[in-house]
């Protein structure tokens, strides 16, 4: 499978047409969040650690 | 009142002054079960044996002294796609026929420790993302068994409406917890964005995924939250009089707003106002570029949990509708993904800014009534259903659908409340002090039922 992308089955039109149809959409919501020009703005808080890892930075003074 | 259609507090009660039993409500329950649900088809699995074990165990524990608080002995439903050890957890799907969780989702391991019991795993929309499975088919409305119950937790809500159980645990990508709240006339909570512990539930999309609490009342909904929570029983003290809410303008219109859904929200309007509460009208900044916003980040997300389920022989167990919408993620660029979830924030931020001085937004949950057959969430008319609901995911506020005046033909419309992060039990308190004051009807029997029975 390496350098095969994932993807819907070629074969199957029913499928390409509603995945076609979907991406349109896409396509218009993404050209109208461009015109926000959000750049560098971050993204939602995904802290890729567990959330209930310890802290460690305590006063130890 | 049918004592199934009671409510959590007169149960809860009646169990302390001996006059009921968790095995007598258990039974009455579960005997609702077997006279609706062939017609309903809320459930998936019913845990008849379990749900008897549990009720006798928590009348033992009463009698002894060992009281769990209000959902002691209560008997509640879970959609079937949050883990449950030991019990057949489907996710709608033939690609989980078999699938059996050895674990306990916390939410569940919470419910547990309160004392309440599971009288069965309800239907949703496969992995609550696709269609009804063919399988299990769809579950039907309460008030008109031509109608669909909602999706994707329209098991969860018929289920309740119908009085199989006092409450049920349903989940919310886009409206999946409120849509089948409005359809069924139940109360539906999707609380704050990490508020209910989501581990063991089968994700959809973790960036917009939540799990949540549906009942017949505001204070019902509050019980099960706080018992999925851990958190206490009581609602904060509000009054309608004096709350500050906000009419979000451009949500209480619409070309797809139907003229008995708009009636149903003037009328939730002027009963709030009645009763002392000031209603301004609001916008939300950039409000519309939520609309279709939902397949950029559900797509790509759902694509990866499901991946190796699709590129194996497991594939052949999804329905043909669904396995289309799960492929289509596969096609959404990291451009085009980290773009919308950069808007998140944005709008979280336009929808602080909306309720500076407010206590609360109102909107109707659905431009409409339950049609027959549920919209796909990738089609046009999926995009109406949720234009009101699929923000508050975006944005992790909680909100909150509560029955208001049902319409000519008797089928249910909801009112949607959100709040600030971490409000869930204040908008539960307003939802409940709605209803004290006459919003919706409560306590009975759905029409569908009388004519079923």
């Amino acid at each position: 499978m390496t350098g095969q992308p994932s993807g819907p089955p070629s074969d199957d039109p029913t499928t390409r047409a509603f995945v076609a149809a979907t991406m349109s959409t896409v396509e218009r919501i993404d050209d109208a969040l461009r015109t926000l020009h959000l750049g560098t703005a971050p993204l939602p808080d995904s802290r890729p650690w567990p959330a209930d890892t310890p802290r460690d930075d305590a006063d130890d003074s | 009142m049918t004592l199934a259609l009671a409510s959590i507090a007169d149960i809860a009660m009646r169990y302390r002054d001996g006059s009921l039993s968790p095995v007598e409500v258990t039974a009455a329950c579960l005997e609702r079960v077997r006279l609706h649900d062939g017609a309903l088809k809320a459930f998936i699995t019913v845990t008849d044996d379990l749900a008897m074990t549990a009720a006798r165990r928590a009348e033992r524990e009463l009698a002894d002294g060992l009281d769990r608080g209000l959902l002691h002995g209560i008997p509640i439903a879970i959609k079937d796609l949050i883990d449950t050890a030991g019990i057949r957890t489907t996710g709608g799907s033939e690609v989980w026929l078999d699938n059996v969780p050895a674990g306990d989702a916390p939410l569940w391991s919470a419910l547990q420790a309160a004392g309440a019991v599971l009288v069965g795993k309800t239907n949703l929309q496969e992995f609550a993302h696709g269609v009804p499975h063919p399988r299990f088919g769809q579950t039907r409305n309460p008030w008109d068994l031509a109608r669909t119950a909602g999706g994707s937790s329209g098991g969860s809500a018929a289920a309740v409406m119908a009085g199989m159980c006092f409450a049920a645990v349903g989940t919310d990508t886009g409206g999946s917890i409120r849509v089948p709240a409005s359809y069924c006339g139940a109360v539906g909570l999707k609380p704050t964005y990490g508020a209910v512990n989501t581990d063991g539930v089968f994700p959809l999309s973790w960036s917009l995924d939540h799990a949540g609490p549906m009942a017949r009342t505001a204070r019902d909904a509050a019980a099960l939250f706080a018992g999925m929570t851990g958190g206490g029983y009581g609602l904060p003290d509000v009054r309608l009089d004096g709350l500050r809410l906000g009419v979000i303008g451009s949500h209480a219109e619409g070309p797809e707003l139907t003229p008995e859904a708009s009636a149903s929200f003037a009328a939730a309007c002027s009963l709030l106002s009645d009763a002392g509460a000031d209603l301004v009208t609001v916008e939300v900044r950039d409000l519309e570029l939520s609309e279709g916003l939902l397949p950029t980040i559900v797509g790509p997300e759902a694509a990866v949990a499901h991946q190796d389920w699709l590129e194996s022989d497991a594939t052949a167990g999804y329905s043909d509708d669904t396995r289309r919408q799960l492929w289509f993620g596969f096609e959404v660029s990291g451009v085009q993904y980290v773009r919308a979830q950069q808007f998140r924030r944005h709008l979280a931020a336009r929808f602080i800014e909306a309720l500076d001085g407010l206590d609360a937004l109102l909107s109707p949950t659905v431009a409409w009534a339950a049609p027959a057959e549920d919209p796909s969430i990738m089609s046009d008319d999926g995009e109406s259903e949720g234009r009101r609901t699929v923000p508050y995911n975006l944005v992790g506020l909680p909100a909150l659908s509560i029955p208001s005046a049902a319409g000519g033909d008797g089928m249910p419309f909801g009112l949607q409340l959100a709040g600030r992060p971490h409000d869930d039990r204040r908008l539960l308190a307003i939802g409940a002090a709605a209803q004290d004051a006459g919003l919706g009807v409560t306590g009975v029997e759905p029409t569908a039922l009388i004519s079923d029975s």
